[in-house]
């Protein structure tokens, strides 16, 4: 790629991210391609570069369903009624090993998150669904904390749109046995730029699942950091990115195995038309405590058109010895010889393109909530044709 | 049904077939036999639509329809079949949502309504039978996990399906044990009948056995250089293929 700017002068990837999560450095322009280098705390120091600035959020909308007994607050009416988990919460933001993007939003969290709150045992068959703060002036930043106390377990849908610009932080508090699936719905228009932070923290045996349906959008970046604090806790990340011309999706994870036995899962898919980036840089992190984890790591890219660009970056640090952990990556176009299979028994061209495409994203497919699975397989379809 | 004048194909600019000449009529089994990369697999892929060869001269007329100007999926719209010497396996897509697209999709283009599920599946129900295909596999990505002999015989169940007019059997008997071999012939032969016809290519005169073919032709080097009835195919078993390629060259 052509490059006149020396600030792009690198001699490889790790190179750009140091670089980047530095302080001061220009950024990258957002159609070029070495955005994916860099790191979501970089981009926030660029965005809000006095340490104290408190961003101004603006609140996500109460949920239209929303079963007894669960709390949809402001921070500071949860730390009023003293919220069991809550301090905790706090407690735990306010570490001082917590990475950029957490850092910059710790003002803003103090004073304006919104929390979702379930009690224990509390098991919602219903998702809650919630929708995304109304942008001011097109920029829409909001910060939810998602506490659920022992045994609650429930679905949350996040739909969230990015015409201009988009950032988001959620922190997830899992308490032991405690189990959450987020459902996350992110398309951007062309122009927009879309930014995150995921931070989930688990105890004993608790459970969390964030799929995501990323497309659309000049430049989306999302950072995902899971803490298997608690023996025997479970998490699985399913992405799946679209990338169509001149958008760029890139997702990091940090999988952070802390505790025994517990066991993680990314599963990740990625499209790219022309001239669209899609990356994913994937990091499981297994503490020399953390033995009989299992840690498994999946991504797999589909370029469909010339000119579209996939990359995949796993990364495995591993001090335990007792462990399983895997990681595949895999990268191809559509496959030609299905293509006339899938020809020669009747089905159009553009079918057997829509077939193939179809089951390439199945699996990742499935794990989406049943409300957003058709709307997901439409939009990808569309999108297409 | 299938007339073939003069075909000359190759393949990234390699000549394959050199002037093959081949009629078949309604409710005729023709089986092509011949050494290896004589082209016989060519000949199926070019009938069936694959853009990979490019076709130099000649023409390949369907019924009174040039089958060069269709497109693979309106050449099986329009009754035309290959089952594959390597069927494709493909992840993620279900024989029933494979099947019931396929089905769906030919009639859109006869300009007939999706067929209803209470007959596709019935429909399923008669022609797995048929072919003794495991039920089971019905639910199954299109071809993955299946045995050689699952492929095969799955072949042959899609063949059933779509009812096609002309149906291309690329080696449909490599892999197989004779057990698998009989219940593929059979089905085979139970979906032969007056108005449609098989184009069999196979390597031995074992297939033949089973199905019964009106013709036999033998392919090399491009072209068809005998033709016979079903003898030709005992005598190529006794006596392989140079004495026929020597009387040929001569």
């Amino acid at each position: 790629m052509e490059n006149n700017n020396p600030v792009l002068d690198f001699k490889g990837p790790a190179d750009r991210t140091r670089h980047w999560s530095g302080l001061g450095a220009d950024l990258p322009n957002l159609k070029q391609e070495e955005w994916k280098y860099v790191p979501v705390e970089a981009l926030m120091q660029h965005l809000y570069p006095q340490p104290d600035q408190a961003l101004s959020l603006n609140q996500r909308p109460s949920p239209e369903y929303l079963p007894q007994e669960i709390r949809f607050l402001s921070l500071e009416e949860a730390l009023t009624e003293k919220l069991p988990g809550i301090e905790q919460a706090l407690r735990y933001l306010n570490a001082a090993n917590l990475d950029g993007m957490a850092h910059r939003f710790r003002s803003a969290i103090a004073s304006q998150a919104t929390v979702l709150w379930i009690p224990k045992s509390k098991s919602a068959h219903e998702p809650i669904t919630l929708l995304p703060a109304q942008p001011n002036h097109g920029q829409a930043a909001d910060a939810l904390m998602v506490l659920m106390q022992a045994g609650a377990e429930i679905n949350l849908i996040l739909p969230e749109e990015a015409k201009s610009s988009r950032y988001s932080f959620l922190y997830v508090g899992l308490e032991p046995s405690a189990k959450l699936n987020v459902h996350r719905d992110l398309s951007g228009s062309d122009s927009a730029m879309a930014v995150s932070h995921i931070e989930a923290q688990l105890a004993d045996s608790a459970q969390f699942t964030l799929v995501q349906w990323l497309q659309g959008g000049a430049a989306q970046r999302h950072s995902i950091q899971v803490n298997l604090g608690g023996q025997q806790s479970v998490a699985r990340i399913t992405s799946l990115q679209f990338a169509k011309p001149s958008n760029q999706v890139h997702t990091w994870v940090n999988m952070v195995h802390q505790s025994p036995e517990a066991e993680s899962h990314q599963n990740i898919r990625q499209l790219a038309l022309n001239s669209g980036i899609s990356s994913f840089t994937g990091k499981i992190h297994v503490a020399l405590d953390a033995q009989k984890t299992q840690a498994y790591q999946h991504s797999a890219a589909m370029v469909l058109e010339e000119g579209g660009r996939t990359y995949h970056r796993p990364v495995l640090e591993i001090y335990a010895d007792d462990v399983k952990c895997s990681h595949g990556a895999t990268t191809g176009s559509l496959d030609e010889q299905a293509l006339f299979y899938l020809q020669a028994r009747g089905i159009s061209k553009q079918a057997a393109r829509r077939l193939l495409i179809e089951a390439f994203i199945e699996e990742c497919l499935h794990e989406f909530h049943a409300s957003l699975q058709d709307k997901v397989r439409r939009e990808l379809i569309q999108s297409l044709n | 049904m299938l007339e073939i004048k003069n075909l000359h194909a190759s393949i990234d600019g390699k000549p394959i077939l050199k002037g093959l000449n081949l009629s078949v009529k309604a409710g005729e089994v023709h089986a092509i036999m011949g050494p290896n990369g004589s082209g016989k697999s060519t000949l199926a892929s070019i009938i069936a639509g694959n853009e990979a060869y490019e076709i130099t001269e000649g023409e390949i007329l369907f019924q009174g329809v040039s089958l060069l100007d269709l497109q693979p999926h309106e050449r099986a719209a329009a009754g035309v079949f290959l089952a594959f010497q390597y069927p494709v396996e493909i992840p993620g897509v279900s024989m029933m949502n494979f099947m019931k697209t396929a089905i769906n999709e030919i009639r859109a283009q006869k300009g007939l309504d999706p067929m209803e599920a209470a007959a596709f599946l019935k429909l399923v129900r008669e022609k797995q039978a048929l072919v003794e295909l495991d039920a089971k596999l019905a639910n199954r990505s299109v071809n993955q996990g299946f045995s050689g002999g699952e492929k095969k015989r799955n072949e042959v169940f899609q063949m059933a399906m779509l009812d096609p007019q002309l149906a291309v059997l690329d080696e449909t008997d490599s892999g197989l044990d004779i057990d698998a071999l009989r219940i593929v012939a059979e089905g085979v032969n139970a979906l032969r009948n007056p108005k449609n016809s098989f184009l069999v290519i196979t390597h031995y005169q074992r297939l033949l056995d089973y199905i019964i073919p009106d013709v036999v032709h033998v392919l090399a080097n491009g072209k068809i250089i005998k033709t016979g009835n079903k003898d030709l195919a005992l005598e190529l078993e006794a006596k392989g293929y140079d004495w026929i390629l020597d009387t040929a060259q001569a």
